[in-house]
C-alpha cells in the first residue's frame, strides 16, 4: 500500500484503519509513520519520562494491532481517537508512577523540552501539519497564562478540577471557569483545524 | 443536575477534568438521546486533540518501529469488537475507557468488575427511569395537544355559530328597520285620513248648518204659502229710502191667526254683527193716530239672493198700524231704533 505524499497527520485515511483491521502490516507501518512521533511527545509530556513513554507506546501500538475493529468512526477523525487513546493509557500509568517515585505530575515546569532543535523535525510531518502545529501553538500562546497552567494540569496532569483548584489554592469555581473559558476561546480558533469527522 | 448544569460540565469533561460523580451524570444524560450535547462534547473533544500539536516534537528512537513491527502478533478477531467498524450511535465502549481510565493493575479485577457491574446497573436504572418520564412527559403532551386541537376545534365551531347569529341578527335588524320604516309612513298617513277627516267633519257640520238653515227657510216659505191661503189676508207694502231705494218689502197678515210675514228683498248686504228690525207704530183709540211709539215686532238677515223673511205671531191689527219701518240695528236687536231707516210704508 502506498500512501499519498501529502497525506498528513490529522487526515490519516479511516480506511487504513480497515485495512489494520483485516492484518495489513504495511497499513500498520504507515499509520506509525504519521501517528508515532505526536503520540510520543504527547506520552512523554504526561508521563515526564521517555522510556516510560516509550513503552507506553509499545503496549499502546499492539493494542492498535489487536483491537483496531474497535475505532469507530463516527466518534472522530483517526488521530484524535489515537491521542484520546495515548493520554488515558499514560493518565492511568501516573499513580503507578507516582509510587515509584520518578513520575511527573503535568505541571507547565515539570515538561521535558527536546534537547536539540533536531528533535522535533518529522520526516513524515506535511506542511498542513506545520501549519497546523503553528496554528495551535499560537492559540494556546494567547490564552491567559492561568487558563493554559489549568488546561495543562487538567490534560496532561491528569488532574479534575476539585484537585487542580486544591493545588493552585484557589476556589473551585474560578478553576473550573477559567478551564471553560479556556476551552471555549480554543474551540472558537481552532475550529479550521478539526478536519473531517 | 439540570440539562443546562450538564451542559456545563461538557469543557471539564471533554479535558478530563470531571469528578467522577459529574462525568457519570453526564454519561447518562448523553445516553438518554440528548440531541444537542454529544455535538458540543464532540466538538470540545476536536478541540482537545489537538492541545499536543502545541508541544514541542519528540521523535521516537530510530529502531523503535523495528521492534514493534517484529512483536506484532498475529492479527486474532477480536471478541469484543464490532462486526462492522462504523457505528453511528453514541454508546458505551471503547469511548469510555478512554474517558474512565482502566484501573492500575494494583486493583483486583473482580472488585473492578463488581463496581463496574453495579455502575452499569445503576446507569441503566437511571437511564430506564428517565425514559419512563420522558415517555411519560411525551403521552401528556400528546394529550393537552390532543386537548388543544379540540378546544380549537370548538373554538372554531362557535366562531361559525357566532357569525351565523350576527348574519340572522343584522337580518334581523334590517327587517325591524323596514317595519319600522312602514310604521312611521302608516303613521304619517293617519294623520293625514285624521286631519282629512277633521275636514269632512267640519264640511259636515257646515253644511247640516247650512242644511237647518235652508230646513227653516223652507218651513217659513210653507208658513208663508199657508197663509197666503187663508181666507182672510190683508197685504202692506214698504218702499225703500235713500240707502236702499232698489229694495222693498210686502207685509202679509191673517187676522183669524193673528200671524204676520214680511218679504223683503233687494235690500243691501248686512255688515257683520247687524241685522234689519221691523218697526210698527200703532196708534190706540185713547190716543191722537200718529202720536204711538214704535213696536219691535222683531228682526231678520238676508240670504245671498238678498231676500229676507220674518214671520211674526199676534201681529197688531193693521187697521190701527200708522207707519212700519224697517232700521239697520246691532244683532239681537234694539227697543227702540237706533240706525238708519232702510225700507218705510205702508204706501
Amino acid at each position: 500500500m502506498e500512501l499519498p505524499p501529502q497525506q498528513t497527520v490529522s487526515t490519516i485515511d479511516p480506511l487504513l484503519i480497515a485495512k489494520i483491521a483485516k492484518g495489513d502490516q504495511q497499513a500498520f507501518s504507515h499509520l506509525y509513520d504519521q501517528s508515532s512521533t505526536l503520540l510520543f511527545t504527547l506520552a512523554v509530556r504526561i508521563l515526564g519520562d521517555r522510556n516510560e513513554a516509550a513503552a507506553l507506546l509499545q503496549e499502546l501500538y499492539l493494542e492498535i494491532w489487536r483491537k483496531v475493529a474497535r475505532y469507530d468512526v463516527s466518534r472522530g477523525t483517526p488521530i484524535a481517537w489515537l491521542v484520546a487513546l495515548t493520554r488515558s493509557r499514560a493518565i492511568a500509568r501516573l499513580p503507578s508512577l507516582a509510587l515509584k517515585g520518578h513520575g511527573k505530575t503535568g505541571a507547565i515546569d515539570d515538561r521535558e523540552e527536546p534537547t536539540s532543535p533536531d528533535q522535533t523535525s518529522d520526516a513524515f510531518e506535511t506542511d498542513a501539519d506545520r501549519e497546523r502545529r503553528a496554528l495551535v501553538k499560537k492559540a494556546v500562546a494567547e490564552l491567559p497564562e492561568a487558563q493554559q497552567q489549568v488546561l495543562e494540569l487538567a490534560y496532561y496532569g491528569g488532574l479534575s478540577y476539585q484537585e487542580i483548584a486544591a493545588r493552585r489554592s484557589e476556589p473551585i469555581g474560578t478553576i473550573k471557569t477559567q478551564i471553560s473559558l479556556g476551552l471555549s476561546t480554543l474551540k472558537t480558533a481552532l475550529r479550521p483545524c478539526w478536519g473531517p469527522s | 443536575m439540570d440539562h443546562e448544569q450538564l451542559q456545563e460540565t461538557i469543557p471539564l469533561y471533554a479535558v478530563g477534568a470531571l469528578e467522577r460523580q459529574e462525568r457519570q451524570a453526564l454519561e447518562t444524560h448523553l445516553l438518554s438521546g440528548c440531541s444537542t450535547c454529544p455535538t458540543t462534547l464532540k466538538e470540545y473533544r476536536a478541540t482537545v486533540g489537538l492541545l499536543p500539536y502545541a508541544l514541542p516534537s519528540i521523535p521516537l528512537p530510530p529502531d523503535f518501529k523495528a521492534g514493534l513491527m517484529t512483536a506484532l502478533p498475529p492479527t486474532t478477531p477480536d471478541p469484543a469488537a464490532p462486526k462492522t467498524a462504523a457505528r453511528t450511535r453514541l454508546e458505551p465502549g471503547p469511548w469510555l475507557q478512554h474517558i474512565i481510565p482502566p484501573p492500575p493493575s494494583w486493583i483486583p479485577y473482580p472488585a473492578v468488575a463488581m463496581v463496574s457491574l453495579l455502575l452499569l446497573a445503576g446507569t441503566a436504572w437511571y437511564t430506564f427511569s428517565v425514559r419512563s418520564q420522558v415517555l411519560g412527559e411525551a403521552q401528556q403532551r400528546r394529550q393537552v395537544e390532543s386537548t388543544l386541537q379540540a378546544e380549537q376545534t370548538r373554538i372554531t365551531a362557535l366562531q361559525k355559530q357566532v357569525t351565523g347569529q350576527e348574519r340572522v341578527l343584522s337580518k334581523l335588524r334590517e327587517d325591524v328597520t323596514g317595519k319600522i320604516g312602514t310604521l312611521n309612513q302608516l303613521r304619517d298617513a293617519l294623520t293625514n285620513r285624521e286631519a282629512e277627516l277633521e275636514q269632512l267633519h267640519a264640511q259636515l257640520k257646515l253644511r247640516d248648518q247650512g242644511s237647518a238653515a235652508l230646513r227653516r227657510t223652507l218651513a217659513q216659505y210653507e208658513e208663508l204659502l199657508a197663509l197666503l191661503q187663508a181666507p182672510r189676508v190683508t197685504v202692506l207694502s214698504l218702499a225703500g229710502l235713500e240707502r236702499g231705494k232698489s229694495a222693498g218689502a210686502t207685509l202679509f197678515y191673517d187676522a183669524d191667526s193673528k200671524k204676520a210675514f214680511l218679504y223683503a228683498f233687494n235690500l243691501p248686504p248686512l255688515p257683520a254683527g247687524k241685522a234689519y228690525q221691523l218697526w210698527a207704530v200703532v196708534t190706540f183709540p185713547s190716543q191722537p193716530k200718529g202720536d204711538g211709539a214704535p213696536i219691535s215686532t222683531g228682526t231678520f238677515s238676508t240670504d245671498t239672493g238678498r231676500k229676507g223673511l220674518l214671520a211674526i205671531k199676534n201681529f197688531p191689527d193693521p187697521s190701527r198700524i200708522t207707519k212700519l219701518t224697517v232700521s239697520l240695528e246691532p244683532e239681537g236687536g234694539r227697543p227702540q231704533p237706533t240706525g238708519d231707516i232702510y225700507l218705510t210704508g205702508p204706501r
